[in-house]
């Protein structure tokens, strides 16, 4: 017989299930009432994604960056602090990985690795301000963080438009990168690229040691209770300030490998909102590690779902934000099926079972 | 229903979410102008019951009757309405606000859009008049003793016109002097027709002014006795299920060499009152320092500036170093180990596994690693050592720590603690709110190690335990040592009381 705490714990995962399936039961009734042909929307909503191998690859090359922000995430708020800058620290990884990228000259190989550890280097720093501020002055992680955002916004666009930005082109973007300076594809026809696999190697890094190292434990108490890890001897401060600068190193990691593996010069015109998805991801795989690779895949099997939606029916992709947004609340409600596990502790109680 | 029952609780049923049987169809009746006692070990129901009857937890089966009316489903501001008080363990005022008006708050006489001050004046010291509750209502609460505060909480509930009275474990928090003097305000209360349920685990407290005794054990009722009609002996079978005197083997002191010497260590809160008045004192080896005093007079403070919990200014000599400006890690390493006050709050990180809470203190340390890296099975091995040296009742070292009992959890902390074999453990309030088995364990656990020639300063508001345990005393009040007893045999009961209160000093 399973005891009770293990029972609870597959409650935990059937909530999450529950919340899942009840917002794509909303968003089929909002398709069943909005649109003229609610078979084919619905068909190329769910089955939509899998019907080409470009489309699978939209899945795919989409959860790229969405399992960095969803890793920097779960580092950042692991000491219970509430640091939303990755969302500029992706961003700003972005703009550094440019620079480096059209400043320094050598071997396309070595201006990618630098490229790459500028971005990490910047996003550290973008994150590791809140921290600083809170351990030194107390002040407010959250809004600290989210002010730091619209700066990473404007000092980047700044950056590109100054420095950096192709005269020849209508928009900000910026010059080409030189030669062989990308991250190239695994599969010809679609955008996947090497990228995953610096992802999945990240994953495993996050894992390793949150798990494995004394590091990862101390993270973890401190942010399950700091006056405990006071007490233990735990030094709470350098803490906080250390996992925020691991959380948006690899944010900025996340916008250099997105920028690399994605487009030929830089072109994103404003906050790229991978960083708030990040906190879902983080929510969705419930600050596992192991989990971010497939509710990231998840998200953009959604998004993928939708903007073929749009492109094929009368649903505007707009509809992929009220997913999001339902599945946040759902899964984040407590109370959901809580007078359900209620009733079932109550009745394994009763027939006399030990925690 | 006859006559003179004022509460009748039926068949009260309460299970926890992490499926802790809280009550068990429990039912009891207080009569009109009793002193009904509700007794039980920490972990019985006592407190549950009490929430279920205000309102503040919902019961999943029974039913609860008030002088006649069906009150099952009513919510904490009607229970507050039909004559129902409660004086919490912790006391629930404002302590910037003046003594009436933390009486009146909510309900103010009014004079227009004002409130009627006089008018609030007179209420207080009518009622104090009325019950021989001797507080000043001009007072700021915060310049208040204890004894004087729980008074200020009792002219409250009585100011709103109450039937029945709930006092949770009110003689915690104060010396034998004030007990007693709070006892005969009860029985004056009740000569006024007050109904009272007296929640303790105070045997001879309850045998002094109870009419009736209900007493829970594990969530089920034991049975309801009239007092007259019981010893001590019998209350206490009733309440554990077996005999137990809390006594403890301890053999002849045997003081070794000076281990810890403070020196004139003060500490001071944020607004810069004194809260640790040059306080100075030594602990030898093979000893164990009793620190008394009425709880908030600064023993707190004290321990938590020698461990480095807390800034402080003067010397903290740990064999023969100054290690004022040390780390907790590195006061740890020295061979301090702290068991604090408060397990939820300091003690453990309770959301966290119990085997995260063992391993704390060595986290760094190779006893639990293979080439650096944590190594489950060592984890398993060490912390399954521990549960089974410290009898820890749970079944699995991944579980929270939030699923166990208080005496479980305590003995989590303790076993921590002792786990780095210290040569100074400092035991803040080490058996608070635990059942007996947990706290006859813990004792003796202290002694062990007293008689390996360790050192330990026990701070505890319990005075048994403090006379029990301890080989000498320190008595705190008002953030000084007012009294010290190189040895404990030469005090009693009744002068530690004098000077906890300040009324006495050397």
């Amino acid at each position: 017989m399973k005891k009770i705490k293990d029972f609870i714990k597959d409650i935990e995962t059937l909530r999450t299930l529950v919340a899942l399936s009840v917002s794509f039961l909303i968003v089929f009734i909002l398709i069943i009432i909005i649109s003229d042909s609610p078979t084919k929307a619905l068909f190329d909503f769910i089955i939509g994604p899998f019907t080409s191998i470009r489309r699978f690859g939209n899945v795919i090359e989409g959860s790229l960056p969405l399992i960095f922000t969803g890793l920097s995430v779960i580092l950042l708020q692991r000491t219970g602090h509430y640091n939303l800058a990755m969302e500029g620290a992706f961003f700003i990884g972005a703009v550094v990985a440019t620079a480096a990228a059209l400043i320094f000259k050598g071997p396309p190989l070595i201006i990618l690795l630098v490229s790459m550890l500028s971005a990490m280097l910047i996003g550290a720093i973008i994150t590791g301000i809140p921290a600083v501020l809170k351990v030194k002055t107390d002040a407010n992680v959250l809004v600290t963080s989210l002010m730091l955002n619209h700066i990473c916004l404007y000092v980047g666009m700044f950056i590109i438009i100054t420095y950096f930005q192709d005269p020849k082109m209508n928009s900000n973007y910026s010059y080409m990168f030189p030669d062989g300076v990308n991250i190239p594809t695994i599969f010809g026809v679609t955008r996947i690229n090497y990228g995953m696999i610096i992802a999945l190697i990240t994953v495993f890094i996050v894992w390793f040691l949150l798990n494995k190292t004394s590091f990862g434990y101390k993270l973890t108490i401190v942010g399950k209770n700091q006056n405990f890890a006071k007490y233990s001897g735990i030094n709470v401060n350098r803490l906080i300030i250390e996992s925020a600068l691991i959380g948006g190193a690899i944010a900025g990691l996340g916008g250099a490998v997105d920028l690399f593996g994605m487009y030929n010069r830089f072109q994103y015109s404003g906050l790229t909102n991978y960083g708030w998805d990040g906190i879902l991801i983080a929510i969705v795989a419930r600050h596992k590690p192991h989990f971010v690779p497939f509710a990231a895949l998840f998200l953009s099997y959604l998004r993928t779902g939708a903007n073929i939606l749009s492109r094929t029916s009368d649903i505007p992709s707009e509809m992929i934000s009220i997913i999001q947004a339902i599945v946040i609340v759902l899964i984040s409600a407590q109370a959901i099926l809580s007078k359900y596990r209620q009733k079932l502790v109550v009745e394994k109680t009763l027939s006399g079972e030990v925690i | 229903m006859m006559d003179d029952t004022l509460l009748e609780m039926k068949n009260i049923s309460k299970i926890y979410d992490n499926g802790v049987f809280a009550n068990d169809n429990i039912s009891f009746i207080v009569k009109k102008g009793e002193i009904h006692a509700l007794m039980g070990e920490n972990g019985a129901g006592k407190s549950t019951l009490m929430k279920i009857l205000f309102g503040i937890e919902d019961m999943n089966e029974g039913k609860i009757i008030f002088d006649g009316k069906d009150i099952t489903n009513y919510t904490p501001q009607e229970t507050i309405g039909i004559g129902v008080g409660m004086v919490h363990q912790h006391f629930m005022l404002v302590d910037s606000l003046k003594v009436y008006e933390n009486v009146v708050l909510g309900m103010e006489p009014k004079k227009g859009i004002f409130t009627d001050r006089k008018k609030a004046k007179n209420l207080v010291n009518e009622i104090s008049k009325k019950y021989n509750l001797n507080v000043d209502a001009d007072e700021v609460i915060k310049n208040l003793s204890v004894g004087l505060k729980q008074k200020v909480e009792l002219i409250k509930v009585l100011a709103r016109d109450v039937k029945l009275l709930i006092l949770d474990e009110p003689t915690a928090v104060l010396t034998p002097q004030e007990t007693q003097e709070l006892f005969d305000q009860l029985l004056l209360l009740k000569e006024n027709g007050h109904t009272i349920i007296f929640i303790s685990h105070k045997i001879k407290e309850v045998k002094q002014i109870c009419d009736r005794v209900t007493v829970l054990r594990r969530g089920k009722l034991v049975g309801t006795i009239d007092i007259d009609k019981a010893s001590e002996e019998d209350i206490s079978r009733f309440m554990v299920g077996r005999d137990v005197i809390l006594k403890v083997d301890k053999s002849i002191q045997n003081f070794k060499e000076i281990i810890l010497s403070v020196k004139d260590l003060s500490v001071s809160n944020k607004s810069g009152i004194k809260l640790v008045d040059k306080v100075s004192f030594d602990v030898k080896r093979g000893q164990i320092l009793g620190i008394a005093g009425v709880e908030g007079n600064g023993q707190n403070e004290l321990v938590e500036a020698i461990f480095g919990l807390r800034d402080c200014s003067g010397t903290i000599e740990f064999n023969m170093k100054d290690i004022s400006d040390k780390k907790i890690k590195d006061r740890r390493e020295k061979g301090i180990a702290f068991i604090p006050e408060d397990r939820m709050a300091t003690g453990l990180a309770t959301k966290a596994t119990v085997w995260e809470n063992l391993v704390s203190n060595i986290i760094d340390s190779d006893i639990i690693k293979t080439n650096k890296l944590l190594n489950n099975n060592k984890i398993k091995e060490y912390s399954e050592t521990l549960i089974e040296n410290f009898n820890i009742l749970c079944s699995s070292i991944d579980h929270e720590v939030n699923m166990l009992s208080g005496g479980n959890m305590q003995k989590i902390v303790v076993a921590r603690e002792f786990s780095s074999n210290p040569d100074l453990l400092i035991a803040n309030q080490p058996t608070r709110g635990i059942d007996v088995g947990a706290n006859e364990f813990i004792w003796k656990k202290l002694v062990e190690l007293r008689d390996q020639d360790k050192a330990i300063i026990l701070v505890s508001a319990d005075l048994n335990e403090i006379l029990e345990l301890s080989d000498s005393i320190i008595v705190m009040h008002n953030g000084e040592v007012v009294g010290s007893f190189v040895d404990s045999k030469k005090v009693d009961e009744n002068e530690l009381g004098m000077y906890m209160l300040g009324l006495k000093r050397d």
